[in-house]
Protein backbone atom coordinates (compact mmCIF):
# COMPACT_ATOMS: atom_id res chain seq x y z
CA UNK A 1 0.00 0.00 0.00
CA UNK A 2 1.48 3.10 -0.76
CA UNK A 3 0.77 6.68 1.02
CA UNK A 4 1.22 9.90 -0.91
CA UNK A 5 3.55 12.61 0.21
CA UNK A 6 1.16 15.01 0.60
CA UNK A 7 -0.90 12.60 3.22
CA UNK A 8 2.26 11.55 5.14
CA UNK A 9 2.73 15.12 5.54
CA UNK A 10 -0.37 15.24 7.69
CA UNK A 11 -0.03 11.99 9.55
CA UNK A 12 -1.49 12.17 13.36
CA UNK A 13 -1.01 9.10 15.43
CA UNK A 14 -3.08 8.46 18.37
CA UNK A 15 -2.10 5.34 20.06
CA UNK A 16 -3.31 3.21 23.12
CA UNK A 17 -1.62 1.01 24.55
CA UNK A 18 -2.72 -1.01 27.32
CA UNK A 19 -0.60 -4.00 29.76
CA UNK A 20 -0.76 -4.89 32.78
CA UNK A 21 0.53 -3.22 35.84
CA UNK A 22 3.96 -3.63 37.20
CA UNK A 23 2.92 -4.01 41.08
CA UNK A 24 0.60 -7.20 41.42
CA UNK A 25 -2.24 -6.43 41.88
CA UNK A 26 -2.34 -2.46 40.20
CA UNK A 27 -4.80 -1.84 37.77
CA UNK A 28 -3.86 -2.48 34.35
CA UNK A 29 -1.54 0.46 32.45
CA UNK A 30 -2.85 3.20 29.65
CA UNK A 31 -0.33 4.61 27.93
CA UNK A 32 -1.34 6.92 25.26
CA UNK A 33 -0.56 9.62 22.48
CA UNK A 34 -3.17 11.89 21.35
CA UNK A 35 -3.37 12.95 17.62
CA UNK A 36 -5.60 13.85 15.93
CA UNK A 37 -7.83 12.22 18.89
CA UNK A 38 -7.31 12.23 21.90
CA UNK A 39 -7.82 9.31 24.77
CA UNK A 40 -9.53 9.66 27.77
CA UNK A 41 -9.14 6.95 30.32
CA UNK A 42 -12.61 6.59 31.83
CA UNK A 43 -11.61 2.93 34.21
CA UNK A 44 -9.05 1.01 34.73
CA UNK A 45 -9.50 -2.77 36.41
CA UNK A 46 -6.90 -5.66 36.91
CA UNK A 47 -7.16 -6.50 33.30
CA UNK A 48 -9.50 -4.32 31.67
CA UNK A 49 -10.04 -0.85 30.80
CA UNK A 50 -12.40 1.38 28.67
CA UNK A 51 -10.92 4.25 27.13
CA UNK A 52 -13.02 7.01 24.92
CA UNK A 53 -11.89 8.70 21.60
CA UNK A 54 -12.19 12.50 21.34
CA UNK A 55 -11.57 14.39 18.22
CA UNK A 56 -9.53 17.07 19.06
CA UNK A 57 -10.45 19.35 16.02
CA UNK A 58 -12.53 19.26 12.89
CA UNK A 59 -11.71 15.80 11.09
CA UNK A 60 -11.75 14.68 9.03
CA UNK A 61 -10.73 17.37 6.11
CA UNK A 62 -8.90 16.58 2.44
CA UNK A 63 -5.32 15.52 3.08
CA UNK A 64 -5.91 14.52 7.03
CA UNK A 65 -4.70 11.27 7.74
CA UNK A 66 -5.94 9.83 11.03
CA UNK A 67 -3.61 6.57 12.55
CA UNK A 68 -5.52 4.85 15.55
CA UNK A 69 -3.17 2.15 16.65
CA UNK A 70 -4.19 0.04 19.54
CA UNK A 71 -2.28 -2.70 21.43
CA UNK A 72 -3.64 -4.54 24.39
CA UNK A 73 -0.85 -6.55 25.97
CA UNK A 74 -1.78 -10.64 26.85
CA UNK A 75 -4.49 -11.42 28.67
CA UNK A 76 -5.46 -7.76 28.70
CA UNK A 77 -9.18 -6.60 27.96
CA UNK A 78 -9.64 -3.15 26.36
CA UNK A 79 -12.79 -1.50 25.59
CA UNK A 80 -13.02 1.78 23.30
CA UNK A 81 -15.83 3.95 22.54
CA UNK A 82 -15.97 6.88 20.47
CA UNK A 83 -17.39 10.02 21.60
CA UNK A 84 -19.31 11.58 18.44
CA UNK A 85 -19.28 9.72 14.79
CA UNK A 86 -16.70 11.05 12.37
CA UNK A 87 -17.86 13.24 9.51
CA UNK A 88 -15.66 13.11 6.41
CA UNK A 89 -16.00 17.03 4.84
CA UNK A 90 -15.94 17.40 1.30
CA UNK A 91 -11.99 17.70 -0.09
CA UNK A 92 -11.87 19.10 -3.16
CA UNK A 93 -10.47 16.69 -4.85
CA UNK A 94 -8.30 16.13 -1.67
CA UNK A 95 -8.22 12.52 -0.15
CA UNK A 96 -8.15 11.71 3.41
CA UNK A 97 -7.02 8.83 5.40
CA UNK A 98 -8.33 6.65 8.85
CA UNK A 99 -6.06 3.94 9.47
CA UNK A 100 -6.60 1.91 12.32
CA UNK A 101 -3.90 -1.18 13.90
CA UNK A 102 -4.63 -2.97 16.13
CA UNK A 103 -2.48 -5.67 17.48
CA UNK A 104 -3.77 -8.08 20.46
CA UNK A 105 -2.00 -10.26 22.38
CA UNK A 106 -2.33 -13.98 23.48
CA UNK A 107 -5.38 -14.32 24.97
CA UNK A 108 -6.64 -10.28 24.77
CA UNK A 109 -9.56 -8.72 23.33
CA UNK A 110 -11.06 -5.44 21.96
CA UNK A 111 -14.64 -4.28 22.17
CA UNK A 112 -15.02 -1.22 19.60
CA UNK A 113 -18.07 -0.38 18.78
CA UNK A 114 -17.21 2.79 16.66
CA UNK A 115 -19.67 5.56 16.17
CA UNK A 116 -20.44 5.85 12.32
CA UNK A 117 -18.55 7.59 9.62
CA UNK A 118 -20.21 9.96 7.39
CA UNK A 119 -18.48 10.30 3.99
CA UNK A 120 -20.04 13.53 3.00
CA UNK A 121 -20.66 14.77 -0.65
CA UNK A 122 -16.61 15.22 -2.08
CA UNK A 123 -15.18 13.53 0.15
CA UNK A 124 -12.94 10.82 -0.70
CA UNK A 125 -11.90 8.87 2.20
CA UNK A 126 -9.76 4.97 2.33
CA UNK A 127 -10.56 3.59 5.53
CA UNK A 128 -8.07 0.55 6.47
CA UNK A 129 -8.50 -1.50 9.58
CA UNK A 130 -5.64 -4.37 10.15
CA UNK A 131 -5.56 -6.57 13.03
CA UNK A 132 -2.69 -9.29 14.23
CA UNK A 133 -4.60 -11.39 16.41
CA UNK A 134 -2.61 -13.26 19.05
CA UNK A 135 -3.58 -16.93 19.82
CA UNK A 136 -6.58 -16.92 21.36
CA UNK A 137 -7.26 -13.46 21.34
CA UNK A 138 -10.52 -11.62 20.72
CA UNK A 139 -12.30 -8.87 18.69
CA UNK A 140 -15.44 -7.63 18.42
CA UNK A 141 -15.93 -4.50 16.15
CA UNK A 142 -18.50 -2.21 14.88
CA UNK A 143 -17.62 -0.19 12.13
CA UNK A 144 -20.38 1.99 10.30
CA UNK A 145 -20.05 4.33 6.82
CA UNK A 146 -22.66 6.85 5.72
CA UNK A 147 -23.17 7.83 1.93
CA UNK A 148 -23.83 11.19 2.51
CA UNK A 149 -25.77 13.45 5.11
CA UNK A 150 -29.36 13.75 5.00
CA UNK A 151 -30.63 14.54 1.51
CA UNK A 152 -26.77 14.41 -0.01
CA UNK A 153 -25.40 11.67 -2.07
CA UNK A 154 -22.37 10.91 -0.72
CA UNK A 155 -18.78 10.91 -1.45
CA UNK A 156 -16.45 7.67 -1.77
CA UNK A 157 -15.24 5.21 0.63
CA UNK A 158 -12.80 2.57 0.19
CA UNK A 159 -13.50 0.51 2.97
CA UNK A 160 -10.51 -2.42 3.97
CA UNK A 161 -10.19 -4.99 6.37
CA UNK A 162 -7.36 -7.24 7.05
CA UNK A 163 -7.78 -9.42 9.96
CA UNK A 164 -4.64 -12.08 10.65
CA UNK A 165 -3.41 -14.73 12.89
CA UNK A 166 -0.26 -16.50 13.64
CA UNK A 167 -1.79 -19.37 11.16
CA UNK A 168 -2.80 -16.97 8.52
CA UNK A 169 -5.80 -14.63 6.93
CA UNK A 170 -9.30 -14.44 8.45
CA UNK A 171 -10.76 -11.71 6.99
CA UNK A 172 -9.19 -9.73 3.87
CA UNK A 173 -12.02 -7.31 2.06
CA UNK A 174 -11.83 -3.83 0.47
CA UNK A 175 -14.80 -2.89 0.06
CA UNK A 176 -15.80 0.32 -2.74
CA UNK A 177 -18.54 2.59 -2.80
CA UNK A 178 -19.52 6.13 -4.02
CA UNK A 179 -22.45 7.61 -3.07
CA UNK A 180 -22.50 9.14 -6.80
CA UNK A 181 -21.95 6.15 -8.87
CA UNK A 182 -23.80 3.35 -6.75
CA UNK A 183 -23.32 -0.49 -7.86
CA UNK A 184 -25.79 -2.81 -8.18
CA UNK A 185 -24.40 -5.97 -5.99
CA UNK A 186 -22.12 -3.76 -4.06
CA UNK A 187 -24.06 -1.34 -1.52
CA UNK A 188 -26.85 -0.72 -4.53
CA UNK A 189 -29.37 1.50 -3.46
CA UNK A 190 -28.81 1.89 0.24
CA UNK A 191 -26.40 4.25 2.07
CA UNK A 192 -25.24 2.62 5.35
CA UNK A 193 -22.99 -0.09 5.67
CA UNK A 194 -23.06 -1.38 9.11
CA UNK A 195 -20.75 -4.20 10.06
CA UNK A 196 -19.92 -5.99 13.27
CA UNK A 197 -17.07 -7.91 13.01
CA UNK A 198 -16.25 -10.94 15.74
CA UNK A 199 -12.88 -12.77 15.40
CA UNK A 200 -10.49 -15.24 17.67
CA UNK A 201 -7.86 -16.25 16.80
CA UNK A 202 -7.54 -20.14 17.07
CA UNK A 203 -4.00 -21.85 17.69
CA UNK A 204 -5.30 -24.80 15.03
CA UNK A 205 -7.81 -24.65 11.88
CA UNK A 206 -10.77 -25.46 14.58
CA UNK A 207 -13.81 -23.64 14.10
CA UNK A 208 -15.34 -22.16 17.08
CA UNK A 209 -18.06 -23.71 19.39
CA UNK A 210 -21.39 -22.83 17.78
CA UNK A 211 -22.71 -21.51 21.62
CA UNK A 212 -19.71 -18.74 21.28
CA UNK A 213 -20.68 -17.12 18.29
CA UNK A 214 -23.43 -14.23 18.49
CA UNK A 215 -26.98 -15.76 17.25
CA UNK A 216 -28.20 -14.63 13.75
CA UNK A 217 -29.78 -10.67 13.69
CA UNK A 218 -33.17 -10.65 12.11
CA UNK A 219 -32.49 -8.23 9.11
CA UNK A 220 -28.81 -8.27 8.83
CA UNK A 221 -26.87 -11.19 7.06
CA UNK A 222 -24.18 -13.24 8.85
CA UNK A 223 -21.50 -14.35 7.63
CA UNK A 224 -19.95 -17.15 8.79
CA UNK A 225 -15.79 -16.57 7.86
CA UNK A 226 -14.36 -19.97 6.85
CA UNK A 227 -11.61 -19.71 9.86
CA UNK A 228 -14.26 -19.04 12.48
CA UNK A 229 -16.48 -16.01 13.77
CA UNK A 230 -18.41 -14.11 11.86
CA UNK A 231 -19.21 -10.93 10.12
CA UNK A 232 -22.64 -9.31 10.86
CA UNK A 233 -23.64 -6.99 7.99
CA UNK A 234 -26.74 -4.68 7.33
CA UNK A 235 -27.45 -2.18 4.49
CA UNK A 236 -30.15 0.63 4.48
CA UNK A 237 -31.14 3.48 4.07
CA UNK A 238 -30.41 4.84 7.54
CA UNK A 239 -28.00 4.19 11.03
CA UNK A 240 -31.09 4.31 13.73
CA UNK A 241 -32.70 1.15 11.45
CA UNK A 242 -30.15 -0.80 11.52
CA UNK A 243 -30.49 -4.30 13.77
CA UNK A 244 -26.89 -3.96 13.98
CA UNK A 245 -27.25 -2.49 17.35
CA UNK A 246 -28.81 -5.11 18.80
CA UNK A 247 -26.14 -7.84 17.94
CA UNK A 248 -23.98 -5.50 20.06
CA UNK A 249 -26.12 -5.08 23.13
CA UNK A 250 -25.02 -9.30 23.68
CA UNK A 251 -21.31 -8.27 23.91
CA UNK A 252 -21.58 -5.84 26.50
CA UNK A 253 -20.51 -6.78 29.60
CA UNK A 254 -23.14 -7.72 32.59
CA UNK A 255 -23.00 -5.36 35.28
CA UNK A 256 -19.66 -6.54 37.77
CA UNK A 257 -18.33 -8.71 35.21
CA UNK A 258 -15.32 -6.00 34.29
CA UNK A 259 -12.53 -6.36 36.28
CA UNK B 1 2.07 -16.71 -24.62
CA UNK B 2 4.73 -19.26 -23.60
CA UNK B 3 5.18 -22.58 -24.46
CA UNK B 4 4.05 -24.85 -21.74
CA UNK B 5 6.63 -27.03 -20.46
CA UNK B 6 5.92 -31.08 -21.07
CA UNK B 7 4.61 -32.42 -18.49
CA UNK B 8 5.68 -35.76 -19.24
CA UNK B 9 8.56 -37.37 -22.17
CA UNK B 10 4.94 -39.05 -23.41
CA UNK B 11 2.86 -35.88 -23.40
CA UNK B 12 5.97 -34.57 -24.89
CA UNK B 13 5.82 -36.69 -27.41
CA UNK B 14 2.31 -35.27 -28.42
CA UNK B 15 1.04 -32.05 -30.22
CA UNK B 16 -0.20 -30.06 -27.20
CA UNK B 17 -2.94 -27.38 -27.70
CA UNK B 18 -2.43 -23.97 -28.14
CA UNK B 19 -3.09 -22.46 -24.92
CA UNK B 20 -5.78 -19.91 -26.33
CA UNK B 21 -8.02 -23.59 -27.65
CA UNK B 22 -7.87 -24.98 -23.80
CA UNK B 23 -9.35 -21.56 -22.91
CA UNK B 24 -12.25 -21.64 -25.59
CA UNK B 25 -12.90 -25.40 -23.78
CA UNK B 26 -13.17 -24.17 -20.50
CA UNK B 27 -15.33 -21.31 -21.44
CA UNK B 28 -17.60 -23.60 -23.44
CA UNK B 29 -20.85 -24.67 -21.79
CA UNK B 30 -20.49 -27.16 -23.19
CA UNK B 31 -17.57 -28.81 -20.97
CA UNK B 32 -19.37 -31.34 -18.67
CA UNK B 33 -17.77 -29.37 -15.59
CA UNK B 34 -21.02 -28.37 -13.57
CA UNK B 35 -21.25 -25.03 -14.06
CA UNK B 36 -24.76 -25.28 -15.65
CA UNK B 37 -25.45 -25.58 -12.18
CA UNK B 38 -24.92 -22.39 -11.26
CA UNK B 39 -26.16 -18.72 -11.83
CA UNK B 40 -22.95 -17.05 -10.88
CA UNK B 41 -25.22 -15.19 -8.05
CA UNK B 42 -27.71 -14.05 -10.64
CA UNK B 43 -30.84 -16.00 -9.67
CA UNK B 44 -29.93 -15.15 -5.48
CA UNK B 45 -30.15 -11.87 -6.85
CA UNK B 46 -33.24 -11.31 -8.56
CA UNK B 47 -34.69 -13.10 -5.91
CA UNK B 48 -32.84 -10.54 -3.39
CA UNK B 49 -34.84 -7.92 -5.19
CA UNK B 50 -32.19 -6.70 -8.05
CA UNK B 51 -34.72 -5.18 -10.92
CA UNK B 52 -33.53 -7.10 -14.56
CA UNK B 53 -32.89 -3.64 -15.43
CA UNK B 54 -30.08 -3.00 -13.28
CA UNK B 55 -28.39 -6.75 -14.62
CA UNK B 56 -25.99 -5.46 -17.04
CA UNK B 57 -24.90 -2.70 -14.18
CA UNK B 58 -24.72 -5.95 -11.53
CA UNK B 59 -22.37 -7.64 -13.95
CA UNK B 60 -19.88 -4.82 -14.88
CA UNK B 61 -20.10 -4.82 -10.56
CA UNK B 62 -19.27 -8.29 -10.37
CA UNK B 63 -16.69 -8.47 -12.99
CA UNK B 64 -14.44 -5.68 -11.60
CA UNK B 65 -14.92 -6.94 -7.43
CA UNK B 66 -15.87 -10.70 -6.56
CA UNK B 67 -14.74 -11.97 -10.45
CA UNK B 68 -11.42 -10.23 -9.91
CA UNK B 69 -10.76 -12.11 -6.21
CA UNK B 70 -11.52 -15.38 -8.42
CA UNK B 71 -9.12 -14.29 -10.80
CA UNK B 72 -6.45 -13.35 -8.84
CA UNK B 73 -6.69 -16.81 -7.06
CA UNK B 74 -5.95 -18.49 -10.23
CA UNK B 75 -3.50 -15.96 -11.18
CA UNK B 76 -1.12 -17.17 -8.35
CA UNK B 77 -2.02 -20.46 -8.31
CA UNK B 78 -0.46 -20.84 -11.59
CA UNK B 79 2.10 -19.11 -10.77
CA UNK B 80 2.70 -20.65 -7.19
CA UNK B 81 2.72 -24.03 -9.45
CA UNK B 82 4.66 -22.89 -12.22
CA UNK B 83 7.84 -21.76 -10.74
CA UNK B 84 7.31 -23.76 -7.09
CA UNK B 85 7.78 -20.79 -5.54
CA UNK B 86 7.94 -20.23 -1.26
CA UNK B 87 4.25 -19.97 -1.22
CA UNK B 88 2.59 -23.61 -1.65
CA UNK B 89 -1.08 -23.87 -2.75
CA UNK B 90 -2.71 -24.33 0.95
CA UNK B 91 -2.05 -20.61 1.84
CA UNK B 92 -3.55 -19.39 -1.94
CA UNK B 93 -6.59 -21.30 -0.44
CA UNK B 94 -6.80 -19.94 2.53
CA UNK B 95 -5.93 -16.51 1.00
CA UNK B 96 -8.97 -17.01 -0.94
CA UNK B 97 -10.84 -18.48 1.62
CA UNK B 98 -10.85 -15.06 3.58
CA UNK B 99 -11.08 -13.33 0.99
CA UNK B 100 -14.99 -15.11 0.69
CA UNK B 101 -16.81 -14.09 3.73
CA UNK B 102 -19.92 -15.65 2.39
CA UNK B 103 -20.17 -19.55 3.79
CA UNK B 104 -21.98 -19.93 0.81
CA UNK B 105 -20.49 -18.61 -2.05
CA UNK B 106 -17.45 -20.34 -0.97
CA UNK B 107 -19.87 -23.80 -0.86
CA UNK B 108 -20.62 -22.86 -4.54
CA UNK B 109 -17.04 -22.60 -5.52
CA UNK B 110 -15.70 -25.70 -3.57
CA UNK B 111 -18.62 -27.31 -5.62
CA UNK B 112 -17.56 -26.44 -8.57
CA UNK B 113 -13.97 -26.83 -7.77
CA UNK B 114 -15.01 -30.74 -7.19
CA UNK B 115 -16.37 -30.55 -11.28
CA UNK B 116 -13.37 -28.72 -12.44
CA UNK B 117 -10.90 -30.88 -11.24
CA UNK B 118 -12.95 -33.95 -12.62
CA UNK B 119 -12.43 -32.72 -15.82
CA UNK B 120 -8.79 -31.12 -15.25
CA UNK B 121 -7.94 -34.70 -13.88
CA UNK B 122 -8.94 -36.91 -17.17
CA UNK B 123 -7.66 -34.12 -19.68
CA UNK B 124 -4.04 -33.74 -17.58
CA UNK B 125 -3.80 -36.63 -15.86
CA UNK B 126 -0.08 -36.66 -15.75
CA UNK B 127 0.56 -32.99 -14.88
CA UNK B 128 2.02 -32.28 -11.18
CA UNK B 129 0.23 -28.79 -11.33
CA UNK B 130 -3.34 -30.63 -11.74
CA UNK B 131 -1.53 -33.47 -8.98
CA UNK B 132 -0.89 -30.33 -6.22
CA UNK B 133 -4.68 -29.33 -7.01
CA UNK B 134 -5.86 -32.86 -6.15
CA UNK B 135 -3.56 -33.02 -3.44
CA UNK B 136 -5.30 -29.67 -1.50
CA UNK B 137 -8.63 -31.17 -2.30
CA UNK B 138 -7.90 -34.42 -0.39
CA UNK B 139 -6.12 -32.74 2.15
CA UNK B 140 -9.01 -29.88 2.85
CA UNK B 141 -11.46 -31.74 1.60
CA UNK B 142 -12.65 -29.66 -1.25
CA UNK B 143 -10.83 -27.16 -3.64
CA UNK B 144 -12.16 -24.26 -5.14
CA UNK B 145 -12.98 -23.60 -8.48
CA UNK B 146 -10.53 -20.83 -8.91
CA UNK B 147 -7.29 -23.42 -7.92
CA UNK B 148 -8.40 -25.49 -10.17
CA UNK B 149 -8.50 -23.23 -13.28
CA UNK B 150 -4.70 -21.60 -12.25
CA UNK B 151 -3.46 -25.33 -11.88
CA UNK B 152 -5.09 -25.85 -15.56
CA UNK B 153 -3.31 -22.49 -16.58
CA UNK B 154 -0.30 -24.11 -15.50
CA UNK B 155 -0.70 -27.67 -17.01
CA UNK B 156 -1.48 -25.95 -20.75
CA UNK B 157 0.60 -22.77 -20.25
CA UNK B 158 -2.39 -20.11 -20.24
CA UNK B 159 -0.64 -16.55 -19.15
CA UNK B 160 -2.33 -15.06 -16.22
CA UNK B 161 -3.53 -11.78 -18.19
CA UNK B 162 -5.86 -14.72 -20.33
CA UNK B 163 -6.70 -16.21 -17.36
CA UNK B 164 -7.95 -13.24 -15.95
CA UNK B 165 -9.76 -12.47 -18.56
CA UNK B 166 -10.80 -16.27 -18.99
CA UNK B 167 -12.07 -16.01 -15.07
CA UNK B 168 -14.16 -12.77 -15.36
CA UNK B 169 -15.89 -14.00 -19.05
CA UNK B 170 -17.07 -17.40 -17.59
CA UNK B 171 -18.57 -15.73 -14.32
CA UNK B 172 -20.58 -13.37 -16.78
CA UNK B 173 -21.39 -15.84 -19.57
CA UNK B 174 -22.70 -18.14 -16.32
CA UNK B 175 -25.20 -15.20 -15.19
CA UNK B 176 -26.41 -14.18 -18.88
CA UNK B 177 -27.02 -17.64 -19.80
CA UNK B 178 -28.82 -18.08 -16.42
CA UNK B 179 -30.83 -15.10 -17.04
CA UNK B 180 -32.06 -16.17 -19.93
CA UNK B 181 -34.21 -19.03 -17.95
CA UNK B 182 -34.89 -16.74 -15.27
CA UNK B 183 -36.56 -13.84 -17.79
CA UNK B 184 -37.68 -14.24 -21.24
CA UNK B 185 -35.61 -11.83 -23.21
CA UNK B 186 -33.75 -11.33 -26.67
CA UNK B 187 -30.73 -13.71 -26.22
CA UNK B 188 -28.79 -11.63 -27.59
CA UNK B 189 -28.99 -9.15 -25.02
CA UNK B 190 -27.30 -10.54 -22.18
CA UNK B 191 -24.86 -11.55 -24.94
CA UNK B 192 -23.74 -7.61 -25.15
CA UNK B 193 -23.91 -7.27 -21.10
CA UNK B 194 -21.37 -9.75 -21.11
CA UNK B 195 -18.91 -8.12 -23.61
CA UNK B 196 -19.62 -4.88 -21.68
CA UNK B 197 -18.54 -6.78 -18.22
CA UNK B 198 -15.66 -7.92 -19.63
CA UNK B 199 -14.68 -4.56 -20.89
CA UNK B 200 -15.48 -3.31 -17.43
CA UNK B 201 -12.88 -5.48 -16.11
CA UNK B 202 -10.03 -4.63 -18.87
CA UNK B 203 -8.34 -1.68 -16.91
CA UNK B 204 -7.83 -3.80 -14.20
CA UNK B 205 -6.60 -7.27 -16.02
CA UNK B 206 -2.67 -6.04 -15.81
CA UNK B 207 -3.00 -5.43 -12.19
CA UNK B 208 -4.36 -8.87 -11.15
CA UNK B 209 -2.34 -10.42 -13.77
CA UNK B 210 1.17 -9.51 -12.32
CA UNK B 211 0.17 -11.19 -8.82
CA UNK B 212 2.36 -13.81 -7.93
CA UNK B 213 2.01 -13.97 -3.65
CA UNK B 214 -1.39 -14.78 -1.72
CA UNK B 215 -1.23 -11.60 -0.13
CA UNK B 216 -1.54 -9.59 -3.67
CA UNK B 217 -4.80 -11.54 -4.69
CA UNK B 218 -7.74 -8.73 -4.99
CA UNK B 219 -10.25 -8.35 -1.67
CA UNK B 220 -12.78 -6.46 -3.66
CA UNK B 221 -16.44 -7.80 -2.03
CA UNK B 222 -19.52 -7.10 -2.74
CA UNK B 223 -21.80 -7.21 0.57
CA UNK B 224 -24.71 -6.88 -1.38
CA UNK B 225 -24.43 -10.51 -3.59
CA UNK B 226 -22.70 -11.78 -0.59
CA UNK B 227 -26.12 -11.29 1.64
CA UNK B 228 -28.56 -12.42 -1.35
CA UNK B 229 -26.33 -15.57 -1.59
CA UNK B 230 -26.82 -15.93 2.20
CA UNK B 231 -30.55 -16.09 1.84
CA UNK B 232 -30.71 -18.28 -1.74
CA UNK B 233 -28.67 -20.50 -0.01
CA UNK B 234 -31.91 -21.45 2.71
CA UNK B 235 -34.32 -21.20 0.18
CA UNK B 236 -36.21 -24.00 -1.71
CA UNK B 237 -37.66 -22.23 -4.45
CA UNK B 238 -34.50 -22.19 -6.42
CA UNK B 239 -33.56 -23.08 -10.01
CA UNK B 240 -29.56 -22.97 -9.32
CA UNK B 241 -27.47 -24.23 -6.87
CA UNK B 242 -25.91 -20.64 -6.18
Amino acid sequence: MTTTSSLADTRATTAVRLSRGTVPGSPVRVDATDGLLAVRTVSRGAVRAEVALVATGAVLLGGDHVVVRVDVADGCALRITDVGGTVAYDGEGAACRWDVEVRLGRGARLDWAGMPLVVAGGANVVRATTVRLGAGARLVLRETVVLGRDGEHGGRVVVRSDVADDVGPVLVEEVVASGTAPVPGVLGPYRVLDTLTDVHATDELEALEESDLPGPVPGATTLRLDRGGTVTRWLGAATHLSPVERALAHHRPKPGEDG
Amino acid sequence: MPTPPPATTRSAERTAPAPGTVALLLADARLPGGGHAHSASLEPALLGGLPVDDVPAWMAGRATTVSLVEAGTAVVTAHVLTTGGAHGLDAVARAWAARTPSGALRDAARLLGRGYLRVARTLWADHHAVAAAAGLAVRHGSVPRAVVLGAVAAACGLGPADLVRLTVYDDAQTAASALLKLEPLDPLVPARWVLDACAAAEPHVARVAACTTPDDIPSSGAPLTEGWAEAHALTQQRLFRA
